[in-house]
């Protein structure tokens, strides 16, 4: 099977199993079980009448807000392991919401790249939207405010679900309707508009790429240079310009069908280098340490 | 003993080991102060407020 089916594969299984509570759909109600201790990796709103587990953005909003010591210590060291065995890999095997980016942007429109300088924004939404404004407003503000994934996967299918709520529709909700038609259109004419410039969860996760246990090396003595890498990543990163270590890089392997094999998914070995071994490219340049050298 | 000629190449190799670690007991102090219980209080109740409503 293709490493790319078998990319899809594990998203929608992720996706089953973080809404696994069927009953919910046609009840209306969300499931009260033990497992919603536990934080699900991906983005899942936990207010989805199908949620099986928490929503780590959600989770770490209700600890800086409500927690004893408003430190988020069970979110974030949930987030830490995943973060220190795979970096950001949970974005592209195993979230919901990168699934239907994938799945819009197939849609055929005219097409266009995300600016890198408003990728930076994430960084914002981050500091600000999920933990300054939890702290002040002792209030999930993100999930409130901002969330396309809760508007999609928790408010419609609530309100679809529960006619007494039909009353309680907003200019909050309509707004945030608004916001989340506005990533629906995003997301069919750039690949993974969310993941690149707001996605909270994915920038957490991107902090660990650099030191992950599963990393990704690239040959660059075996590039040449013909662009599969970079036409074929969700993330538009470039392989030669250091991507692969990139915070951005979601690890989906799809730079993995080069040709030339210049590209390889390694487990970080244990023994510390004692030298290092710079790649060049043709010009002479240095493109990017090998981490698999040692002496 | 070995010569670390590297500080950043040691940090890169043993860096998730020890965040790991870290994460694991990080896991177990948050167990210990109830804050899953709290997180699953709050999610177990459809939170109207949490996702625009109400």
């Amino acid at each position: 099977m293709k490493l790319q089916r078998i990319q899809r594969l594990s998203q929608i299984i992720s996706t089953v199993l973080y809404n696994g509570y069927f009953p919910g759909l046609w009840m209306g109600v969300i499931y009260q079980g033990v497992l919603k201790y536990i934080p699900c990796p991906g983005l899942n709103c936990y207010s989805c009448p199908a949620a099986l587990l928490s929503c780590p953005i959600g989770a770490l909003q209700l600890t800086i807000a409500y927690g004893k010591f408003h430190i988020p210590l069970y979110i974030a060291g949930f987030v830490s392991f995943i973060g220190a065995i795979v970096g950001r890999m949970v974005c592209g095997w195993a979230c919901p919401f990168g699934l239907l980016q994938d799945i819009a942007y197939k849609i055929r429109s005219p097409k266009i790249s995300v600016p890198h300088r408003i990728q930076q924004m994430r960084y914002i939404i981050l500091i600000f939207g999920v933990i300054l404004f939890a702290l002040i407003k002792q209030e999930p503000w993100f999930c409130k405010m901002l969330c396309p994934a809760g508007t999609l996967e928790a408010g419609f299918p609530i309100i679809a679900l529960n006619a007494y709520l039909h009353e309680q529709i907003g200019v909050l909700f309509i707004i945030k309707v608004g916001f989340l038609v506005l990533f629906c259109i995003w997301m069919v004419v750039s690949k993974r508009p969310f993941c690149r410039v707001f996605c909270p969860l994915g920038t957490l996760y991107s902090f660990f790429n650099r030191i992950s246990l599963i990393t990704l090396t690239f040959d660059a003595s075996k590039c040449s240079r013909c662009g599969l890498c970079f036409k074929t990543c969700p993330m538009e990163l470039s392989v030669q310009n250091g991507g692969t270590l990139s915070t951005q890089c979601i690890r989906c392997l799809r730079c993995m069908r080069c040709p030339e094999g210049a590209v390889r998914i390694v487990w970080r070995s244990t023994v510390p280098c004692t030298t290092q071994r710079r790649l060049h490219s043709p010009s002479g340049e240095a493109i990017q340490r090998c981490v698999t050298v040692k002496n | 003993m070995i010569k670390i000629k590297n500080f950043k190449n040691y940090v890169q190799h043993y860096a998730p080991w020890y965040i790991a670690v870290g994460a694991i007991m990080a896991i177990a102090a948050g167990i210990a102060i109830d804050e899953h219980h709290m997180i699953f209080s709050y999610a177990i109740v459809v939170c109207l407020n949490c996702i625009g409503l109400g």
